[in-house]
């Protein structure tokens, strides 16, 4: 089989075209977004909903269901596409996610053993997330997002418990849910 | 003044399989037959021979019964592709000079 020789110019030119191409390959998956979104903002709306008497369930319930729903949902998502191709970019996003993930989980354990409330410290959390991919993304949207989150987070600290639950919720949707659902560019 | 130039990445499909992979973790076959351009068979016979030259790792498995193909490139992969394009960039310079 005969093969065609490159000169320089021809393969800068290769390069040039694929490294091009590659640099606006954020296929991170919208729907991990928006279902934690989603499912953070109900379980917000949940608890708020116990506490006012309008559920009679125990009021940790929705923490343990709907991140549960979350977590079944992730790791089958997960397990059914690990073996398509994977950018650098995307490798990163997830381990910082992941990390993140881990960060909030430990922020509602001091909380909780704090006796305060989690809040805060998860909407600075998902705000740090949400602007390093809006950064990286060149996505405005997504960087908006994060500043929203961090504003939110500095509210909170204003609001009563249950008033928080509403804000959490709310900017989970604002934030997570709606940009994913209207950006082209994830 | 070619003679540079590794003749195993001095191929249109086989240096743009090398750049691909240099920007992803991994690689699915079928991403790279849709990135390339090229048919199954020919992707298939450069893969061999980078994978022959020790430049890209290649896993063979399967996902819901079907077969799939994982290509990653390899430090020696990434080595040579360095390499090449250090060449690359001293042709040019001197091609600049000469003109």
């Amino acid at each position: 089989m005969s093969e065609s020789v490159l000169n320089p110019n021809e393969s800068l030119a290769i390069i040039q075209k694929v490294v091009n191409s590659t640099r606006q390959d954020y296929h991170i998956q919208r729907k991990f977004y928006i279902l934690w979104g989603m499912l953070i903002a109900v379980a917000s709306f949940s608890q708020y909903a116990i506490l006012n008497q309008i559920l009679s369930l125990p009021w940790f319930s929705p923490w343990i269901l709907f991140p549960g729903i979350g977590l079944i949902l992730s790791v089958f998502w997960g397990s059914s596409s690990k073996n398509s191709s994977l950018s650098y970019y995307n490798h990163f996003v997830l381990t910082m996610w992941f990390t993140l993930y881990i960060a909030m989980g430990l922020s509602l354990f001091i909380s909780l053993f704090n006796q305060i409330s989690p809040f805060p410290f998860l909407l600075i959390c998902v705000g740090i997330g949400t602007s390093i991919s809006g950064f990286l993304m060149k996505n405005r949207l997504f960087v908006l997002c994060g500043i929203i989150f961090g504003l939110g987070a500095i509210y909170c600290v204003y609001l009563p418990i249950q008033q928080q639950l509403l804000l959490n919720g709310a900017c989970m949707i604002i934030g997570n849910v709606m940009p994913n659902l209207i950006s082209h560019h994830v | 003044m070619f003679n540079e130039l590794d003749p195993l990445l001095n191929s249109p499909i086989r240096l743009a399989v090398m750049s691909i992979l240099l920007t992803v973790k991994h690689a699915h076959f079928n991403d790279l037959l849709k990135e390339t351009q090229t048919t199954q068979g020919n992707l298939s016979h450069q893969l061999k021979k980078l994978h022959e030259a020790g430049y890209v790792q290649i896993e063979k498995t399967f996902k819901n019964n079907y077969p799939l193909t994982i290509i990653n490139i390899s430090e020696k992969g990434k080595s040579a592709f360095e390499v090449y394009v250090e060449n690359i960039k001293k042709y040019l310079h001197l091609n600049e000079n000469n003109t």
